[in-house]
């Protein structure tokens, strides 16, 4: 008889991993709240620890955004075998705070802080709900770990008049605070640098709720939010690029770190075509050569000797993540941070052993 | 829909109100059928292992004070459900066992296991990996693999894209792999 050994015995685990399911989205919220007390002291962007510690607290906004970053700390993991090394929120000029949000009358969006970088966007947008007729508090039916929810957000960038959507992929969490709805959106993108003005559009408020066994959303409001974020109110995080060109597989590769990831790219040539390398002088099967790249171990070394590895929970990759090339063929391979990473602090990358250095 | 808080309703259980069950069935009926059919891959089995579950509870509770109802719940539903797809298998009936269930079983042919994992190694290795995991990694795998959730669903839930679960659960499974491998369960 075939045997589920794994998947009887995951049944029996110490129901506190279970627990902790159930948890986790209150507490993600839980630790907004917490964190609001002590966000004052702390700044926008979770960093290898630099010693650097001066605080920007003061800005309005920005302390949403921290919250952010102070969410994603669990998932540094940083492993036994390398050396512990602290992990520290320290406040940097990662963040710029809009100077003069827009207008916040009732029904309004605005953008209140972002970090813009070569490959993505990190912004807190408020939404003011007053008199919309949002509930102060959830419907009994509603999943309350969620809380209340956005429908749906679309990006759009507006360069010399045209309006494009802006292909990102990531992560988007919202909060209610009586009569604001906070959203704090991180936008990756691997082939398009933010610019001109970009455009946050945001569908209904919501909760989720069980239909049958089916998650469904409930509108509370319906109607679309616009929230503008000006050129003139951000500016964007230049990457650093490898001083080294390195071959993995026994092809050269250079690499672009920016504050949210990292960039392999089949280096100067035109002809190199990476599903081509795969199969003919390889052997395997393009699929076969992206898996084995996707599951990189990275290994991030400070510039005094600090090593942070075991963190492929914070990155995402997969075939979707490869950069097309000029032609029919892929290039590129694109690792994303989840954590902001102060780049200037970083002396080398190292990939399955190879190094990039900085 | 007005549900009691889980304390009320274990006083309801102490008390030997049968109206406990109905709070149960209420409060957590939809998740923890959902549970079953996705096991199980059938309505019908998943309602009897409802009714089950709702006869073990009473059964249990007193003397059980479970800390949390819920998880304790859905840990009877499951072990019923598995154990009533191991005895379909066993009666050599056809089971369409759920994708997350071959998914899951592939990490010990990706360790290249030689033998059968006994039932206390698999237990220890899995609390082992899963304490070594980023709390995020460990409910994107207990989503998958426990509660099993549809990536959509865990990407949603947990507000990420459907592309880094995927990635998520490949590289987490790689990972127990690793330590199956590790613990020299292999020969």
């Amino acid at each position: 008889m075939k045997n589920y050994r794994l998947s009887e015995e995951i049944g029996r685990v110490d129901a506190a991993f279970i627990e902790e399911v159930f948890e986790y989205g209150k507490n993600e919220r839980r630790t907004i709240m917490s964190k609001k007390v002590l966000a004052i002291a702390l700044a926008a962007a979770l960093v290898i620890t630099v010693g650097v510690t001066a605080v920007a607290a003061s800005w309005s906004g920005l302390i949403k955004l921290d919250e952010y970053f102070v969410g994603c700390e669990e998932t540094f993991n940083v492993p036994e075998k390398m050396p512990k090394a602290e992990i520290s929120i320290v406040g940097n000029d990662l963040v710029t705070t809009v100077p003069e949000p827009e207008p916040f009358e009732p029904g309004d969006a605005r953008v209140t802080s972002v970090v813009a970088t070569n490959h993505g966007l990190f912004c807190t947008i408020e939404i003011n709900i007053a008199g919309l007729g949002v509930p102060d508090e959830l419907p009994e039916e509603a999943l309350d770990n969620h809380g209340f929810i956005i429908g749906d957000i679309r990006v759009f960038q507006e360069v010399d008049g045209s309006k494009e959507r802006y292909p990102w992929s990531g992560h988007v969490s919202t909060e209610k605070n009586g009569d604001t709805v906070d959203v704090v959106i991180s936008a990756e993108c691997a082939s398009s640098r933010p610019e001109g003005k970009m455009i946050f559009e945001i569908e209904n408020i919501a909760y989720l709720k069980y239909e049958g066994d089916d998650k469904v959303d409930v509108p509370v409001y319906e109607g679309i939010f616009e929230a503008v974020l000006n050129p003139e109110d951000y500016e964007v995080l230049e990457s650093r690029y490898s001083t080294n060109i390195p071959e993995i597989m026994g092809v050269p590769f250079s690499a672009e770190l920016c504050a949210n990831g990292l960039f392999l790219t089949v280096d100067g040539s035109e002809d190199v075509d990476i599903v081509e390398w795969a199969e003919s002088d390889l052997g395997k099967k393009a699929e076969q050569v992206t898996y084995e790249m996707s599951h990189s171990e990275i290994c991030l070394i400070t510039k005094d000797g600090r090593k942070f590895s075991g963190l492929l929970g914070s990155f995402d990759y997969d075939g979707e993540n490869f950069i097309g090339g000029g032609g029919s063929g892929l290039k590129g391979l694109y690792l994303s941070f989840v954590t902001l990473i102060n780049t200037d602090e970083i002396a080398s990358v190292t990939v399955d052993g190879v190094e990039f250095t900085f | 829909m007005i549900t009691l808080q889980d304390s009320e309703i274990l006083v309801l259980f102490w008390q030997r109100s049968e109206s406990a069950l109905a709070e149960v069935l209420k409060k957590y009926g939809g998740m923890l059928k959902k549970i079953a059919v996705r096991l199980s891959g059938s309505e019908t089995v998943a309602e009897e292992c409802l009714n089950d579950t709702l006869m073990t509870l009473w059964q249990n509770i007193p003397p059980a004070r479970p800390d949390n109802l819920q998880a304790y719940s859905c840990k009877v539903i499951r072990n019923l459900a598995f154990k009533r797809l191991t005895y379909e298998l066993a009666q050599k009936r056809s089971v369409n066992a759920s994708i997350p269930i071959e998914e899951l079983e592939a990490s010990i042919s990706d360790a290249g296991a030689e033998y059968e994992l006994q039932r206390t190694e698999a237990l220890m290795i899995l609390e082992e990996f899963l304490d070594q995991l980023s709390s995020e990694a460990r409910v994107v795998f207990l989503k998958r693999y426990y509660f099993m959730d549809t990536v959509p669903e865990i990407a949603r839930d947990l507000r990420i894209s459907e592309a880094k679960v995927k990635s998520m659960l490949v590289r987490t499974r790689k990972k127990l792999a690793a330590l199956i491998r590790l613990k020299g369960v292999v020969l």
